[in-house]
């Protein structure tokens, strides 16, 4: 065996704090790279109308409105989302949440694409006392009451 | 009368957690009575309330909302904590339990002040904010029912477990504080924190576990984590909890990393903590929401800043007393765990960022946005596989000061194993690169780990081959049930069949009816795989007293891997039912690690080395 070297304390605090800021500049900017390109927006159906944001991942919510729910197949469903002043139209192919129903409030996750929103997900709380608390405060914007 | 009983002990506990913090000077045998008496009181009123669910007592406010007369004993008794207020009662009393096993074995008169006063501010928080014996001016005839969805034997097994995780965390961080305190770490000091630092982890990693293994059972989509705010807490205490129980090891066995081990003790109690009340914040979105009252939002917060703000106040004025420089080498076990620890770390402080990166962003910009699994995908997994190699190496590595040569020679087989191992997976499946590199990471560690099987059961290192091995089942799970899985989403008719990897799917029947507490339809699936054939039913159901609907997935087990059929609505018009299948290869890895390290941790805690070494 050849001897080697122990480190003194003031080496090895040299090289765990290189090590430590090799390694936060990785997380750092691995969190500054997802943070620009994965983060979903919350939007209500007014603000969709205004900018469609074609492309984005949107977070839609507000309200299933009432009579607007139309079955294609036990798979893909359309109906429309409504803040109460505006509606958006959302088209969805999947199953749907327990607890989804008109009048229910919702967030759907999807893009727009030509007028209409394309959802991958529906949310619906598992609670009917429970609204999404976005959803909540949007509605109570437009003067909705629970 | 017993939910009268039960709160006066509640409030009996608080008076004793209170007395028991102020015995700091007095310590001894007055401090041990005090943490019996309070465990003697928090027992019964939990028991109490127990009680008050199993027998519907619907007076109270809590039965009320979260029972019903007609549900089965198991779900009214785990209702008694599938709320706020009930699992507030049950964390306190997971506290006292810890509090007066560990006051039995010790008169650490600082230590056990700590966790009086402690129990105190939390006992207040129940007893001022969320007392669950309130209650109800009219005694309703009938409860409102619990979820369905927490009408799981997971769940009810679930937050119990983390609770015992959670509260674990509350001794090691007191036994560190009270190191401060008196200007000094010993060596009994230290293996009592570790020892309960390892037996929280290690009931953190079931609960962790349990709570994905509901998911995945009960939600229907074939995930087990969602990377929802909460699931992402429990993760917090769990990554600095591992980080502090290497660190805590280096302390004991070698002497050194005194400091940091006090740091991250008191780190893994306080992001505990903070998990637990920004859960109950009503901040974030989530479906673990508790309902929420902006009254506690305050008391939380000011006893996070009395806890977290005071220990780390104590760490800041005493922290150079705690001076242990050892000497190790850059190639030693010493570096390559304290590397990870940083590594762990920086996982948390991502996992942490991307909880509160939106809250923040919100009360400045006033723009809601939802940070999700996209985001932790990117940031954490390519972290995360450094964890692997670095624990990889660690474990073939010695002590202090190894030989560079001699450990490449003690690495290069289980690398090459797992090189030769992923090059067979890249060219069956066409794996993409990122996947590659997590496979390679992973199965170093495992290789690695049972390459050292022989010469550590001998030694007594099985714990070490338990929760490492089991680590690295748990991110193959993870990695192959994400890159070699399979769906389809669609309608079938009765008698219709679908291919999903190899197996034929044939939806045969539908049944509709009435169970005790829902009404189902249930599907007849038939399973054709190699020639035999298997039945599963997956069901939905619907709840009619809490006016809800769950799926019951069902699963074809083929080995380690699932198939995962869901039964969704039905279309009238075609006479046809939406159905989800999935593949998912290797999953039951995840399960099978978490529990290898749960059995890993406590093996720690009861094996004979560990004993010596003390």
């Amino acid at each position: 065996m050849e001897v080697k070297k122990k480190l003194k304390p003031k080496q090895q605090r040299l090289n765990f704090a290189i090590f430590s800021l090799l390694i936060l500049s990785f997380a750092v900017g691995l969190i500054l790279f997802a943070l620009d390109e994965h983060v979903e927006y919350f939007k209500t159906p007014s603000q969709l109308n205004q900018n469609a944001f074609e492309g984005k991942t949107i977070r839609l919510g507000g309200l299933v409105k009432d009579g607007s729910y139309k079955q294609i197949n036990a798979n893909n469903h359309e109906f429309e989302i409504t803040d109460t002043d505006e509606d958006y139209p959302v088209k969805y192919t999947g199953f749907l949440p327990s607890l989804f129903r008109e009048g229910q409030g919702v967030i759907a996750t999807g893009k727009t694409e030509d007028g209409v929103f394309v959802a991958k997900q529906i949310l619906a709380k598992h609670d009917e006392n429970y609204m999404p608390p976005e959803v909540y405060k949007a509605l109570k914007e437009k003067g909705y009451k629970k | 009368m017993i939910a009268e009983i039960g709160d006066s002990l509640l409030w009996a506990g608080l008076a004793f957690c209170i007395i028991q913090a102020a015995l700091f000077k007095v310590g001894g045998k007055f401090a041990k009575a005090a943490a019996i008496t309070v465990f003697v009181c928090l027992t019964g009123s939990f028991i109490a309330l127990i009680w008050s669910f199993v027998i519907s007592d619907f007076s109270l406010a809590l039965v009320y909302k979260n029972s019903h007369s007609l549900k089965p004993l198991v779900y009214k008794i785990s209702g008694t904590w599938g709320n706020h207020e009930g699992s507030l009662l049950m964390l306190l009393w997971v506290g006292s339990l810890f509090n007066f096993l560990y006051a039995k074995s010790s008169f650490k008169k600082v230590a056990l002040s700590v966790i009086g006063g402690i129990m105190a501010l939390l006992s207040a928080f129940a007893i001022f904010t969320s007392n669950p014996f309130e209650r109800l001016p009219i005694v309703p005839p009938e409860g409102l029912g619990l979820n369905p969805l927490l009408q799981d034997i997971g769940l009810a097994l679930h937050p119990p477990m983390l609770y015992v995780g959670y509260l674990g965390f509350l001794i090691p961080f007191a036994i560190a504080v009270a190191a401060l305190v008196n200007g000094e770490f010993t060596k009994s000091q230290i293996a009592i924190a570790r020892k309960w630092t390892l037996i929280s982890w290690s009931f953190l990693t079931l609960g962790i576990g349990l709570g994905s293994w509901w998911a995945y059972r009960e939600l229907g989509w074939g995930g087990y984590w969602f990377w929802d705010p909460v699931e992402n807490i429990s993760l917090l205490p769990w990554l600095v909890g591992t980080a502090a129980l290497h660190s805590l090891m280096i302390a004991e066995k070698r002497g050194g990393l005194l400091k940091w081990s006090a740091l991250l003790s008191i780190t893994t109690f306080s992001t505990a903590l903070m998990g637990f009340f920004l859960v109950r914040s009503g901040l974030l979105t989530s479906v673990h929401a508790f309902a929420s009252d902006p009254d506690r939002g305050i008391f939380m917060l000011g006893i996070l800043v009395i806890v977290v703000g005071g220990a780390l106040l104590v760490y800041g004025a005493k922290a150079h007393k705690l001076n242990s420089e050892i000497e190790y080498s850059n190639v030693s076990r010493e570096t390559f765990i304290l590397y990870n620890n940083l590594i762990t770390c920086v996982l948390a402080a991502t996992i942490l960022t991307g909880i509160v990166y939106p809250l923040i962003l919100e009360a400045i910009v006033g723009e809601v946005i939802s940070v999700g699994a996209p985001f932790y995908n990117k940031t954490i997994l390519p972290v995360a596989m450094l964890i692997f190699v670095l624990a990889a190496a660690a474990t073939k590595m010695n002590w202090t000061n190894d030989n560079a040569k001699s450990f490449l020679k003690r690495i290069y087989k289980p690398v090459l194993a797992a090189l030769f191992f992923s090059m067979i997976l890249i060219v069956i499946f066409e794996s993409k690169p990122f996947e590659i590199a997590g496979i390679i990471s992973v199965l170093v560690l495992l290789f690695a780990v049972i390459s050292e099987v022989k010469k550590r059961k001998l030694s007594g290192g099985l714990p070490l081959i338990l929760s490492h091995g089991g680590f690295a089942l748990l991110g193959i799970g993870i990695l192959f049930s994400s890159a070699y899985k399979e769906d389809a989403e669609l309608l079938m008719k009765k008698g219709e069949e679908v291919k999903v990897a190899g197996f034929e799917v044939t939806l045969q029947d539908v049944t509709e009816g009435m169970h005790d507490n829902y009404v189902f339809r249930r599907a007849e699936f038939e399973v054709k795989v190699q020639d035999k054939v298997h039945k599963i039913y997956p069901e939905t159901r619907i709840y009619p007293i809490e006016e809800d609907k769950t799926t019951e997935s069902a699963i074809f087990r083929d080995l380690l891997s699932d198939l995962y059929i869901v039964i969704g609505e039905k279309s009238e018009k075609e006479d046809s039912y939406a159905v989800r299948v999935y593949f998912k290869s290797l999953i039951n890895l995840i399960w099978l690690g978490c529990f290898l390290m749960f059995c890993g941790g406590l093996a720690r805690v009861f094996s004979s080395q560990y004993r010596q070494d003390r």
